[in-house]
Formats: C-alpha cells, sequence, structure tokens
C-alpha cells in the first residue's frame, strides 16, 4: 500500500466517518429493540404492566421471524 | 440525581415546618455539611431521606413507629411529612411521602415544571429506576452502624443492587422476559392438538426438563449466597486464629494458611499440566497409529530396496530405448507382437522413473518424521508425566503436613481455641455439605440441558411435518439466541466493570492505606482485602470503614462516568448524592485525613453530617475549601441548664449555641451557616 493509497483511505474515512462505527449484527439489533421496549414500558411515564410488556416484545419477536421468512 | 432541598415537617425531634436545608449542588464546593451533636438529629436527617424516598429507617434507629414530632403531638397535630427536591436528568423533581396518625404513608412524586406540579406514576418504581432501594443503605450510609457492607450484605439481593447501579437492570429483564415468553411457547406447544403420541412425549419432556432446569437454577442461587457466608464467616474465625492471644495456635494456623496457599499452587500447576498433556495428545495423538503406519512402510520400501525391487533395477527411458531400437539388451530382436517384445513393454509399467523416486523419497521422509516425531511425543509425555507425578507427591507432603498441623492445634487445650477451632470445623463442614451440593446440581443441570438440547432438535425434525411445531420451535430457538446474546454482553460488561472498580478503590488503598493489600471484587460483587498470595485478610473496624467507604465511593464514581453512555443497552449511569452520618467514628487520624480527601474527589455531591468531635482539626482542615454549604442543627429544650454544657461551636469566628435551655418546646432547630 503506497502513502497515497493510505491518504486515500483517510480522505474516505474523514469523508465517511460513520464506517468506523461498531455495525450490530441483526442479532444486536433486535436485542436493542427489546432494550427500548424495556425503558418504555419500565421507566417511561407509561409504565405499564408485565403482561403488556411481554406481549410487545413477543410482538416484536414474531414480526421479525415473519420478516426474516419473507 | 442531585438533592436540592429537603424539608421536615413535624418530623420526629423537628418541629413545625422550619426545618429546610438546601444542600449544595456546585460541582467544586460539593460538600453539605451539617454539624450536630449526639442525640439532636444527625441520624433523624438521614432516616428522612431514607424514609422519603424508600420508606427505610436505618437498622438502629429507636421508636421507629414514632415518626410524628411530640411536640407537635403535644399541640394536636397527628401528621408528619418530608419533602426531598432533587434533579434527575435536568429535570426537577419533588418526592413527598406523608403520615397521617399510623395509616400507611402515602408517597408522591411531582415534576416540577415552571412551579407547575405534574404527579409521576408508579414513583416507587422510578425512583429504584435512579436508586435502586437495595442500594440505598449505602448511598446514605450511617457511619456508626455499619461499618461492614459485607457482613450485611444478603448475597444476590446486594449483587443484583450493584448490578442496577451498573445499569444491568433493563437487559436482565429483558432475559426474564423472554425466558417467561419462551416457557408460554412451551405451554402453547403442550396444549397443541392432535398430535401423535412421540410429539406429545416429547413436549412433555421438554417442559419438564425446562421446569426442573429453573429450580435447580434458583437452588444454585441460594447455594452459592450460602457458600458465601459461610466463607466470610470462615475467614472471620481465621483471622481470629491468626491474632489470637495462643501463640502456638497463632504460629500453627498462620503455618496452615502457607500450606493452604501452596497447596492451591500445586493444584494450579497440575492442572497446567493436565491441560498440557491434554494439548499434547491432542496435537500429536495420531503419531500413535502414524507410527506403526510408518514402521510398516520403511520396513516394506528397506526389504523392497534391498531385494533391488524398488526402485525397479531398470529404468524407464532405457525399456523406451530398446523397444524403440528393436533390440534387447541380450541382443536378441524385439519385433511387435513377439513374446520378447510384449516382455519388454510390459517392463514399462514397473521401470524406474523421475516421479516413483520422487514418491519414493517422499515416504521414506514421511515415514522417518513419524519416527522422529514419535520420539519426541514420547519424551515430552514423558516429561509431562514427571512432572504431574512430582506434583502429586508434592500434593501429598502438603496434604500430610496439613493434617498434621491442623491435629496439633486441634489438640491444643485452652479454651479459647478449642471454641475457634470448633467453629472453623463447622464453617468447613458446611461449605463441604454447600460445595458437594454445587457440585450435584451442576451435574445435574449438564445432564438437563444436554436432554433439553437432543429433545429440542427431534422436536425440529417433527417440524418438518407439524407446521404448528415447527413455528414454535422456531420461536424459542429464536428466543433463546436473544437470550444467550444477552448474557454474553451482560458478563462482560460486569467483568469490565469489577475490573473498573477494583482499580478505583486500589488506588484510593494504595494512596492511602499503611498496608501493602489489594482489593478483589468476588462474583458477586462482594470485596475483600488480600494480600500478595492471593489470600484474604482480615481489617480492622478502621480499615473496614475505610475499604466500604471507597468501595461506594468508586461505585458513584463509576456511575457518574457511565452517564454519559448511550443507553441502548445497559441504563445509563446517574450521579448519586452520597450522603453520609458519622462517617470518621472508627477513624485514626490518618484514615480521616485520607477518607476526607478522596470522598469529595470522588462523588458529585457529598453531604456529611458530623458532630464537633469528627470535625474539628484533621478533618476541618481538610474539606473546609470543598464546602458549599453548612448548617447547625440547635437543640431547644424546655428543662433548665443546671450546668449541662451549651455545646459551643466556633465556625468562621462566629460561635452557635448548640443547645439551648428554659425554651418554650422540646425540640431541634437548624441554623443555616453559609
Amino acid at each position: 500500500m503506497s502513502v497515497e493509497d493510505i491518504l486515500k483511505e483517510l480522505q474516505d474515512i474523514q469523508e465517511h466517518p460513520e464506517v468506523l462505527l461498531d455495525v450490530d449484527s441483526e442479532m444486536e439489533t433486535v436485542l436493542k429493540k427489546i432494550i427500548k421496549i424495556e425503558r418504555r414500558h419500565l421507566y417511561g411515564l407509561d409504565s405499564t404492566s408485565v403482561t403488556k410488556r411481554r406481549s410487545a416484545i413477543q410482538e416484536l419477536l414474531i414480526d421479525n421471524l415473519k420478516n426474516k421468512v419473507g | 440525581m442531585l438533592l436540592q432541598k429537603l424539608k421536615l415537617v413535624n418530623f420526629r425531634q423537628f418541629y413545625s415546618d422550619v426545618t429546610v436545608i438546601e444542600f449544595s449542588t456546585d460541582s467544586d464546593k460539593n460538600i453539605t455539611l451539617i454539624h450536630g451533636e449526639n442525640g439532636v438529629g444527625k441520624t433523624t436527617l438521614l432516616n428522612a431521606i431514607l424514609w422519603c424516598l424508600y420508606e427505610k429507617l436505618t437498622h438502629d434507629f429507636e421508636r421507629p413507629k414514632e415518626l410524628i414530632c411530640l411536640q407537635s403531638v403535644k399541640e394536636g397535630n397527628t401528621s408528619c411529612r418530608v419533602e426531598l427536591n432533587f434533579e434527575y436528568e435536568g429535570k426537577e423533581y419533588l418526592a413527598q411521602r406523608t403520615l397521617q396518625n399510623t395509616q400507611q404513608a402515602n408517597f408522591k412524586l411531582f415534576e416540577v415544571t415552571d412551579s407547575n406540579y405534574a404527579e409521576v406514576p408508579n414513583p416507587k418504581a422510578f425512583i429504584n429506576s435512579i436508586l435502586p432501594d437495595d442500594m440505598a443503605e449505602y448511598f446514605f450510609f450511617h457511619g456508626e452502624g455499619i461499618s461492614n457492607i459485607n457482613a450485611k450484605k444478603s448475597g444476590e439481593k446486594f449483587k443484583r443492587a450493584i448490578r442496577d447501579i451498573l445499569g444491568f437492570r433493563l437487559a436482565e429483564t429483558a432475559i426474564d422476559d423472554l425466558k417467561d415468553i419462551n416457557k408460554k411457547w412451551t405451554r402453547e406447544l403442550a396444549s397443541l392438538q392432535n398430535l401423535s403420541q412421540e410429539q406429545s412425549l416429547l413436549i412433555k419432556k421438554k417442559k419438564n426438563s425446562e421446569e426442573r432446569i429453573a429450580d435447580l437454577n434458583s437452588k444454585q442461587i441460594k447455594l452459592v449466597d450460602e457458600r458465601e457466608i459461610n466463607q466470610v464467616d470462615l475467614e472471620k474465625v481465621l483471622e481470629e486464629l491468626r491474632t489470637c492471644s495462643h501463640n502456638d495456635a497463632k504460629t500453627l494456623q498462620r503455618e496452615i494458611d502457607s500450606l493452604i496457599s501452596r497447596s492451591k499452587r500445586v493444584d494450579s500447576s497440575i492442572n497446567l499440566a493436565k491441560v498440557e498433556k491434554q494439548g499434547l495428545i491432542k496435537k500429536y495423538g495420531w503419531i500413535i497409529f502414524g507410527q506403526k503406519l510408518a514402521n510398516e512402510g520403511l520396513g516394506f520400501i528397506d526389504e523392497q530396496s534391498l531385494k533391488a525391487r524398488l526402485p525397479a533395477p531398470y529404468d524407464e527411458t532405457l525399456v523406451k530405448d530398446l523397444i524403440e531400437q528393436e533390440s534387447c539388451i541380450c541382443g536378441r530382436a524385439l519385433k511387435l507382437g513377439t513374446d520378447e517384445y510384449l516382455k519388454v513393454t510390459s517392463l514399462i509399467e514397473t521401470a524406474d522413473n523421475a516421479i516413483i523416486r520422487n514418491k519414493l523419497l517422499k515416504s521414506r521422509s514421511a515415514g522417518t518424521n513419524i519416527k522422529g516425531r514419535f520420539t519426541d511425543f514420547l519424551s515430552d509425555l514423558e516429561r509431562i508425566e514427571k512432572n504431574l507425578s512430582k506434583l502429586d507427591d508434592d500434593k501429598r507432603d502438603i496434604s500430610n503436613e496439613l493434617a498434621e498441623k491442623q491435629k496439633t492445634l486441634s489438640d491444643i487445650d485452652v479454651e479459647v481455641v478449642k471454641n475457634l477451632e470448633k467453629l472453623k470445623y463447622n464453617c468447613n463442614s458446611a461449605l463441604a455439605v454447600i460445595n458437594q451440593k454445587i457440585g450435584s446440581n451442576e451435574r445435574s443441570l449438564n445432564i438437563l440441558s444436554s436432554e433439553l438440547l437432543a429433545t429440542d432438535s427431534k422436536l425440529k425434525r417433527f417440524g418438518a411435518e407439524d407446521v404448528r411445531i415447527s413455528r414454535l420451535t422456531e420461536h424459542q430457538s429464536y428466543a433463546q439466541e436473544l437470550i444467550e446474546l444477552c448474557g454474553v454482553k451482560l458478563d462482560q460488561y460486569e467483568k469490565d466493570s469489577k475490573l473498573t472498580i477494583a482499580k478505583k478503590v486500589n488506588e484510593t488503598l494504595q494512596e492511602f492505606s499503611r498496608k501493602d493489600f489489594k482489593v478483589k471484587v468476588g462474583d458477586d460483587f462482594s470485596f475483600y482485602l488480600v494480600r500478595e498470595d492471593g489470600q484474604r485478610v482480615a481489617k480492622s473496624k478502621g480499615e473496614n470503614l475505610l475499604l466500604n467507604l471507597s468501595f461506594v465511593s468508586a461505585l458513584i464514581e463509576f456511575a457518574q462516568m457511565r452517564s454519559g453512555a448511550s443507553g441502548d443497552f445497559l441504563v445509563s449511569g446517574t450521579t448519586a448524592p452520597f450522603v453520609i452520618d458519622a462517617p470518621f467514628g472508627e477513624l485514626d487520624n490518618t484514615y480521616k485525613r485520607a477518607t476526607a480527601e478522596f470522598l469529595p474527589k470522588r462523588s458529585r455531591q457529598l453531604i456529611f453530617l458530623l458532630s464537633s468531635s469528627h470535625w474539628l482539626g484533621t478533618v476541618d482542615d481538610t474539606i473546609k475549601n470543598k464546602i458549599g454549604s453548612e448548617y447547625v442543627l440547635v437543640s431547644s429544650k424546655t428543662s433548665m441548664q443546671n450546668g449541662k454544657p451549651e455545646d459551643k461551636l466556633m465556625i468562621n469566628r462566629k460561635e452557635y449555641i448548640q443547645s439551648l435551655y428554659n425554651q418554650d418546646k422540646d425540640a431541634t432547630f437548624i441554623e443555616k451557616v453559609r
């Protein structure tokens, strides 16, 4: 790799810094969505029951599986 | 969470609604100092905060049911109230707990915006999400009541509370929820109609295994807790033996400690040698079989070479030349189709050529190589075996010596030693039973987990025939994958957190402790001091207090560090206040200075409740430039002075009288200094 190549790489990173961010796996993205549901139901000002929280997570899992198959 | 204001209305000795404390929220001058002599109300202030947020009181708080100010009761009042204003994530809140007569206290939480009060639903859960209930006694720390968190903590609850501070709550709840959803899907599987007998049996087996695994897991958690408590008890007894007045017992126990350490080192060397042996066999074990093949191969090559058959004594080029020239070496003609011609032509198949010579060379080299490796393998294996045998001998010698020393110690006929030995024996016996149960549970769990895996895989095969089974098992695998991912991530975070917290505590100890010990954070977040050889050491009361305060302050600092975290997996950290009542009681001047130095550095907001004996001198000198807010508690008494002290306190050249006599009320008031 020449110095020019390295400079080009660095310029690319400067223009698109998002390439340095960790890319979540598909499962990690789902996990974060579940955590979001947990937060909304546990700590949100509209905090709700355990049943509602679990239903929301279940729905998310089923939807994701449907999309996977689809 | 930053505490802003505390208001007490007829709470205990604080009469009427005149007690208001404004805490310092300044990050440079982060100390709020409240002076008060014994019995005036310092611990009541700490309890007022605890009661307001959690409806809890410290264990040594006297007459806990009499919360309403007696003076106001005399005047016909039947209620008391504590209000606490605090800031959290840029918003202001007011927590308010009211007690009417002896009814259940009423708790309300409001979000305050421009003098508007919006009530927060589920206030208990909200407060717990900021500072968990189980950690409350550590953030609102009663120095005289607690000198050893480890002794007070209750295993799993303590661990859970610390994990909450570290932000694990959402992810842990997610795991619980996913497990519950999986259980629900197992129930759905079990309720499917028109299944074959084999399918029904498998589903029943799966349900049964899952239930037993859940049951064993919860038993295991309790056992691990129990083991930790017993280990702490045993350590206390051992320390008493190491420091007891009987010199022989003291020496013997120390020798036993040293033998146990040696035994542990030998165990670890044995494990390493076993791992090396397994690795060697895994890598070169095939040589045992390869060597036989190589020997046979080389033998064959040698034999054939001797007989001049390998390689063949005639060259391929020579044979081809003879055919081309149509004349044999012996002079006979080789005419096409004649017997002579066919015979010589057939020699080409076995004639020596470059390819055969190369193959032969390679085979010989491979065979020789395998023979060489076999010799190396055998000598390495022998070396490991010799080492293992020597280690086993060492282990046996140590065990014998240990048993001998232990017997001599047990035979000492002195009451105090006998009692300690009895306690030691009981602790060790209890630990042995617990360890046995834990081991047995682990084995059962392994078996059940393998069974469950096998059942799941069989069920999946049935999925091809029944779409209902396929759908539910697929859902379960998906949820299980998420549970495992979440667990792995949490384990990693927990490991990192423990390292960071231990590092922070060690920094404090290195800077301030007299002895060269290090802190270790155990699996359940128990923390203890260890010597260089890893042996636990017992601490003096002062060292205990220093360790506990540095642990909690490290936790506070860590939680604060994490307050900028994204929060998409862990709950973001929080700024937690540290309210400490009489923190310096057990400390000598050096440790007092150390504590007064590191606590304000580690905590964003520090509230000290101090008597003059704790404050005057060292502590005053160390913290005076960090005080943002200061109050004096003044005790008003209806009794006559009769020579009793006025408890005068000089702050910034102004005199404050802390005990007023011949007053019209018995109560405590608060006077602002700055």
